[in-house]
């Protein structure tokens, strides 16, 4: 089985963003670039389906150029080799601030189709930076295979996966046919952390540049960027539960998000 | 690119090239080339970043269980929280980075150790329990185990299968350690020792496995590896203490515990050799781990005041909350800079062993910095009580809180200052050694202050200068070594043989080296970015204030300590050379870099921009 992880580096959302001058994206001046959250839940679901399906497995941990730039893309991608990737394919992109989902996702899947056969590919199910939510999807149209997005549980059975689905306040198992792309939530697995091991292990571990023809004008692109507005100070009313009637004062009176 | 105006010691190179044992204080000042966070290699990072993820998704998270001394269910059964988190961070191979890797460790550099240890910030009781486990509990293995100890113990103590605890202080014998009165007498067959005496203060006394436990055999102090789980080990009643709650601190008493002979550590009378090389790490991790708590607690309070507001706006907005913003980032960057400068030398001796991995080459290398490892010590951990002072105070009466971060912090860094040799006694460490080193001539200090007194006798003080960015800077840190060295020089010729009495005189100089060692830590490290980047001109102030800083620290220090040292006739006119010395260090009157109000507020702006410690 070969499974493939698309990774994004995303700023560390604890860091301070700041609109570029530019006025159409995030300035990576300063920035801490992290894997995210939701890209860290799928490897460490890929490397447990592969422990499971045993034997002659692969994870192939993949990122398409990333406003990060190359080096910490590059990085990101060691992470997965850390927490136990097989190998990684990077694909430089000379020009990222013009670059939209479908671009990327054709990316993506140019690289996936060069890798002789695949029968899983993982997304998170959105980059917590740009938050299309589109890549997934638009990556399973290309390689002509379903997608099941909002994974939060899934087994593999020979050739067709169980996936649980939070849907809305549901859930629903369905069964996909392999391959097919997977879009993952957070409670697709627990957080892993690497082993300082690993971390040396990942040092000799191949990661291969594929070079794709990027489109020269992107699909879409982003017009203006605002950031949001100033949070309003929290307030904490008490602990417990002698604290409930104030709170529930609170939110008719000032928040007037009850109304009754 | 350097001019100095004679073939005197130059002002200033690209290297490091400060010699072990306080060398720093009379080497040219360092450039572009010392090692600094910066120059990690992408592996350390990793580490790092992996240690960071760990602490700040299992240990922060679950920091007031780990206060309150829960109990967990977990694959050893029952067990305190704070136990099962050395288990796990065991499992990511954060209790074997220094263990050779034919014992199940991984080997690694002592930088890569202290990259962990600044990682494992803000959680003292945890990196307390996990310290005196893999540091001080496993180190005197690695470095003085025979064969048939490493085998049989470092595999289990990198997996925590065996849980350690360093025993060295008793009742009786605190900083004086090497006093210790427990006993062992050999049996009469030779297979075992008898062990009596208590211990105090021991961390992990509740939960510990094993130990290393030092007492006398026929009169001399020696290490011995003792099974805690044998009959007559009485453990004591939990400490009820300020801070690190959630670690254990307990008393330990031997009653006729047999121990194999094969568990003796190294030779008899081997104990002061085990106690005093073990410490030069503990110290050295003990600094990383504060100065990654300060950064923390930074990160806490810039969080805080720029979402706290009075007379309507954000209490970031009022200058002099700047003003404490920035000293706390400069005090920080200037630790950071210091460890970072030392540790990267130390690796780079040990480098050149000719066999990496020996471990008695490894302590010879460690001793020779056994001044600088005082120094950090003392420096990053009271750095660390100024970063809080500020902090607690910039949170008004929440900081007061325990809902709010800094008091624990605050209180956890109080043993900080008492622990692995009290501040006192490595201060007294630092300046002992310095006297060591300017007696002993292992540092060129006499020709360098032979210099200082030509210039006087000559009139011309000028050291030159140097071109390019910081330049004057760096010619300013040159004029604080020279007037330092003279201070040195004149208290200890007015001590004479009274080192050891003149406490006071020594620990300030010892304050006047550690204030040197911040500034020049701080310029060699801004010089090491490079003029290049976003942050380059915050960081040129941050060494600006550093400068000011330690500019004052050493007059006010050396005052002090030359108007005692000194015959009373002699005072004033010394006290005016010390003046005109330390002329050199300081910025002309007109210059920007001598308002260090408007280098704080420059500083605090941009730090309250980032959102966080920005380096
Ligand atoms: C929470 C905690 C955990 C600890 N964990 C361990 C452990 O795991 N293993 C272990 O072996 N020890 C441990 N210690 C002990 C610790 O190392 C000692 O407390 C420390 O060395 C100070 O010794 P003392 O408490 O006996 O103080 P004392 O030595 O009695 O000091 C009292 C005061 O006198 C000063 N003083 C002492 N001698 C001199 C001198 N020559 N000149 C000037 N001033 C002097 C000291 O600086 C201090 O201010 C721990 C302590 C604490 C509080």
């Amino acid at each position: 089985m070969r499974i493939v992880v698309c990774l994004k580096p995303v700023p560390d959302t604890a860091a301070r963003i700041k609109v570029h001058k530019d006025g159409t994206r995030v300035d990576p001046e300063g920035v801490k670039f992290v894997l995210g959250p939701y890209d860290a839940r799928t490897i460490a679901k890929a490397i447990e389906l592969r422990g499971a399906a045993g034997g002659g497995n692969e994870v192939v941990a993949i990122s398409a150029g990333a406003a990060s730039g190359e080096a910490e893309a590059k990085k990101r991608i060691k992470d997965a080799l850390a927490l136990g990737a097989d190998r990684g394919v990077f694909i430089a992109d000379p020009t990222p601030e013009n670059r939209d989902p479908l671009a990327t996702a054709k990316a993506l899947a140019a690289a996936i189709k060069g890798l002789d056969g695949f029968d899983l590919v993982f997304c998170g199910r959105q980059a917590v930076d740009d938050q299309a939510l589109s890549v997934g999807p638009m990556l399973a149209t290309l390689l002509g295979v379903p997608c099941v997005t909002d994974a939060v549980g899934m087994e593999v059975q020979g050739s067709t996966a169980r996936v649980r689905r939070a849907a809305e306040g549901r859930t629903e198992v369905v069964e996909v046919q392999l391959p097919a792309v997977i879009t993952g939530q957070r409670d697709l697995a627990d957080e892993q952390y690497p082993k300082l091991k690993e971390i040396l292990a990942a040092g000799k571990k191949p990661i291969a540049d594929f070079k794709f023809d990027w489109p020269a004008t992107p699909a879409y692109h982003v017009v203006s960027l605002s950031p949001p507005p100033e949070p309003i100070a929290g307030k904490i009313v008490g602990k417990g539960p002698e604290a409930v009637p104030e709170l529930f004062k609170l939110l008719q009176s000032e928040a007037k998000v009850l109304t009754f | 690119m350097l001019q100095a105006n004679t073939a005197r010691v130059p002002l200033a190179t690209d290297d490091d090239e400060a010699l072990p044992g306080g060398g720093f204080l009379v080497a040219p000042v360092p450039g572009k080339n010392t090692f600094t966070r910066e120059r990690l290699s992408d592996e350390q990072r990793a580490f790092a970043e992996a240690a960071d993820r760990f602490v700040e998704g299992e240990v922060w998270a679950r920091m007031e269980a780990i206060e309150h001394r829960a109990e967990v269910e977990g694959p050893n059964g029952k067990e305190p929280l704070v136990v099962q988190l050395t288990r796990q961070a065991a499992e990511l191979g954060l209790c074997s980075i220094e263990i050779p890797e034919e014992h199940g460790g991984l080997g690694l550099d002592l930088t890569t150790a202290m990259v962990v240890s600044e990682a494992l910030r803000g959680c003292a009781s945890f990196a307390t329990t996990l310290g005196a486990h893999s540091g001080i509990g496993t180190m005197p293995i690695i470095y003085f185990g025979d064969e048939a100890q490493k085998a049989k113990y470092l595999p289990k103590l990198a997996t925590t299968e065996l849980f350690s605890c360093y025993c060295l202080t008793e009742p009786g014998n605190g900083s004086d350690a090497l006093g210790g009165k427990s006993t062992a007498v050999r049996s009469p067959d030779g297979t075992h020792f008898v062990l009596n005496g208590q211990k105090q203060f021991i961390t992990n006394g509740a939960w510990a496995d094993m130990g290393v436990v030092f007492a006398n055999i026929d009169g001399k102090y020696s290490g011995l590896i003792v099974d805690l789980r044998a009959p007559g080990v009485v453990r004591g009643a939990e400490e009820k203490k300020m801070g690190i709650k959630g670690s254990s601190t307990t008393g330990l008493v031997f009653q006729d515990v047999k121990v194999p002979a094969e568990d003796l550590l190294g030779k008899v009378g081997d104990g002061p050799a085990i106690a005093l090389n073990i410490i030069y790490v503990g110290r050295m991790k003990l600094g990383f781990s504060t100065m990654g708590t300060a950064k923390h607690a930074i990160d806490l309070t810039v969080k805080f005041v720029k979402e706290r507001k009075q007379f309507g706006r954000p209490v970031i907005g009022f200058d002099l909350q700047q003003a404490k913003l920035a000293e706390m980032v400069a005090w920080t960057y200037a630790a950071d800079a210091v460890c970072y400068r030392v540790v990267g030398a130390v690796d780079r001796d040990l480098s050149r062993l000719p066999d990496r991995h020996d471990a008695r080459g490894q302590i010879e290398v460690l001793r020779r910095y056994g001044l600088e490892c005082a120094l950090i010590k003392v420096h990053a951990s009271e750095t660390l009580s100024r970063v809080l002072y500020h902090a607690l105070r910039m949170h008004g009466g929440y900081g007061f809180c325990e809902e709010y971060q800094v008091e624990r912090l605050a209180r956890d860094n109080v043993v900080e200052t008492i622990y692995e040799g009290t501040n006192d006694i490595n201060r007294l460490v630092l300046s002992g050694a310095l006297a060591e080193a300017v007696h002993g001539s292992s540092i060129p200090f006499m020709g360098f202050v032979d210099e200082v007194h030509r210039g006087l006798r000559s009139g011309d003080l000028d050291p030159g200068s140097v071109d390019g960015w910081l330049g004057a800077e760096t010619a300013r840190v040159f004029g604080l070594k020279r007037a330092l060295a003279w201070a040195v020089e004149q208290a200890f010729i007015g001590v004479g043989q009274d080192v050891r009495v003149e406490q006071q005189v020594m620990c300030g100089l010892a304050d006047g080296l550690i204030a040197l060692a911040a500034a020049e830590g701080a310029l060699a490290k801004t010089l090491a970015c490079g003029e290049g980047d976003a942050q380059a001109a915050v960081r040129a102030d941050i060494t600006r204030l550093c400068l000011l800083e330690a500019t004052g620290e050493v007059r006010r220090k050396a005052q002090e300590a030359l108007t005692h040292a000194l015959a009373p006739r002699a005072r004033a006119e010394k006290l005016e050379v010390l003046e005109r010395l330390l002329r050199w260090a300081e910025p002309a009157a007109e210059a920007p870099e001598a308002d260090a109000v408007a280098i704080k507020r420059r500083i605090a702006e941009h730090v309250a921009g980032r959102g966080r410690y920005p380096f």
